[in-house]
């Protein structure tokens, strides 16, 4: 009998091991690894292609991006000669666009992602550590400590903006675009700004060295990772305040939500688990094992 | 006889450099992605931070073989300095400065700074433990009861150095594009030099009269001459460089080229490079004994 067209909740995560140059695939529901797939040194944080067909994990110890398939489960092809260290990649679901980002340069690398070959090079600044694509995939907004927030056209690569804030670390943007959230990680806070005038309009204190960010698919809810205090806090978009905050494994590093919104799953990079988060009663529910030092994670849904 | 050892962060390994021949005197393997390298008080052993193993190999001077390897060393140690009979290991992410006791190798204490720190050193009399960070400030950590102490406040610093006669401290500014002195006693801000962009690493004669600092987006190495304190001439070494030692007789400044597989050798006299020493992927930090 056919199942086309029945829909699964269930997930896989894929979890980059910074300290064993792999990612675990694991199926949550089962709580076991079914697979590992070797990348190269010191992978970080994974982005993935809008249908999560494509995972892209930066190498810091290779300077190279591994493009794995999900369907295959492994490296369908290495990118090199990325600038050194990258450890975070962006993905744009329009134009076919990757955008590497390295700290020690200070500069972005474009990559077209049906041909996987750097097509150029936006400088932006010291302490390169951050960015994110508008929804509407009109601007790139990246985030460095010399610059602040630098907005490039998506279309030309130009920098169109620059809008001088201290301590920004990362930036995401709520699901309508309205709003986007930077991490002070020095101030141990979120600043929300509306987009339209590119002013701040909220400051959330939350815990010590917040370090990842992800926003609920209704744009309700925002949730970061505190790398300090071993905890992450939730907050509610609409009120701009931390609601709840919920102890989970040591050093928490990033968090990727269900699209059901009911989970969150955070790498504890110094526990070597993975914490799933009900979101229901905001505590932990399950504890996976996962690394050495898991960091980047994706949610894919089982096929 | 002088060494140079120098963490090749990407092949799991120390280079050894003898500094008479300018040639790989030796290879040391190590755990996984060493990230730095630092020399007990006395001498005898160097610690190499295994920044993708959370560990530190402890490597006998005398035999140049790793003779301990220490474990439970935080989530990605930077460094490892000893002081007091403890060792102080700055952890990258996680905030805290992990210390182990030296004769057991045993993680007894963790004490909270900051998160993102990179290089530590100790004052001459080893009593206070200075610390940077990516995010901010240099901490200050007093070593005997393992305690931070005081910050100095600053942006973005990265490598730092006490002036021979230990009265001033050297920090680069990483993101501010500058090094900074301070007068070690009091922590007050003396001087501010421009140097290239994003300096890392520094290394400051003997005779206490220059500093060399690594510009890592620049490509260059800054002559500081600190009687003036002015860069009196701006070098260019590899891609990305990153340390930079000297040595005691102050004629050769060696850089490791972190985005090159090189340590550039520069003559302090013509001040320009002598030699480039092919060496392993990601070379990074390094000391001279």
């Amino acid at each position: 009998m056919a199942e086309a067209g029945r829909r699964t909740d269930r997930q896989l995560a894929y979890v980059s091991n910074h300290n064993a140059a792999s990612l675990s695939v694991i199926d949550l529901a089962a709580q076991r690894i079914l697979t590992k797939i070797p990348v190269s040194q010191l992978p970080n944080a994974i982005a993935a292609s809008a249908d999560r067909g494509r995972l892209y994990v930066p190498n810091g110890g290779d300077n190279s991006i591994s493009v794995v398939s999900t369907l295959a489960n492994k490296v369908i092809h290495t990118i090199e000669g990325i600038n050194l260290e990258p450890f975070g990649v962006i993905v744009s679901p329009y134009r076919q666009r990757l955008y590497a980002l390295s700290l020690f340069t200070g500069t972005v690398l474009v990559i077209n992602s049906g041909t996987n070959k750097i097509i150029r090079n936006i400088p932006i600044g010291n302490g390169l550590t951050g960015g994110a694509v508008s929804p509407d995939g009109s601007r790139i907004y990246f985030t460095s400590q010399e610059k602040g927030i630098s907005v490039v056209d998506a279309a030309t690569h130009h920098i169109v903006r620059t809008i001088p804030e201290r301590d920004c670390w990362g930036v995401v943007f709520s699901p309508s675009g309205k709003r986007y959230y930077i991490i002070n990680l020095a101030a141990n806070r979120i600043s929300v700004y509306q987009t339209s005038t590119n002013r701040r309009i909220a400051k959330i204190p939350v815990g010590k060295g917040p370090l990842g960010l992800a926003v609920s698919q209704d744009g309700s809810r925002v949730y970061v990772t505190n790398s300090g205090s071993n905890s992450i806090s939730v907050i509610s978009a609409s009120a701009n305040r931390v609601i709840h905050t919920i102890p989970v494994g040591d050093t928490p590093f990033l968090v990727a939500l269900s699209p059901d919104n009911r989970k969150a799953y955070v790498t504890n990079s110094g526990s070597d688990t993975v914490s799933e988060v009900s979101l229901r009663i905001n505590q932990v529910s399950k504890t996976i094992p996962a690394g050495p030092a898991p960091r980047g994670i994706v949610l894919v849904p089982v096929k | 006889m002088s060494l140079v050892y120098a963490s090749i962060q990407n092949n799991n390994t120390v280079s050894v450099i003898d500094t008479e021949s300018d040639e790989i005197a030796e290879v040391i393997p190590v755990g996984n992605n060493p990230v730095q390298i630092n020399v007990s008080a006395d001498g005898t052993r160097l610690f190499a931070a295994n920044g993708g193993a959370r560990s530190i190999s402890v490597i006998s001077a005398s035999t140049n073989q790793v003779i301990r390897m220490l474990r439970d060393v935080g989530s990605e140690p930077f460094g490892c300095v000893q002081a007091q009979g403890k060792l102080f290991v700055p952890d990258h992410f996680s905030g805290y400065v992990t210390v182990l006791n030296a004769r057991t190798g045993r993680a007894v204490q963790k004490i909270p700074v900051a998160s993102r720190l990179l290089n530590a050193v100790t004052d001459t009399a080893g009593r206070k433990l200075y610390v940077t960070s990516l995010v901010r400030n240099i901490w200050i950590i007093d070593t005997l009861r393992s305690k931070l102490q005081a910050s100095i406040p600053a942006g973005a610093t990265w490598g730092l150095a006490f002036s021979p006669n230990g009265r001033r401290l050297f920090v680069n500014h990483y993101v501010s594009n500058q090094t900074a002195i301070y007068n070690a006693g009091t922590n007050q801000l003396l001087k501010r030099i421009p140097v290239g962009l994003g300096p890392i690493g520094i290394a400051l004669s003997n005779d206490g009269k220059r500093a060399y600092v690594t510009n890592s987006r620049s490509g260059t190495v800054s002559v500081i001459q600190l009687a003036a304190c002015r860069v009196i001439k701006t070098i260019p070494v590899g891609r990305l460089p990153y340390g930079a030692v000297i040595t005691r007789d102050d004629r050769k400044i060696y850089v490791t080229n972190y985005g090159a597989d090189t340590i550039s050798v520069i003559d302090s006299e013509r001040l320009h490079v002598s030699r480039t020493i092919t060496v392993g992927p990601g070379p990074r930090g390094l000391v001279i004994i």
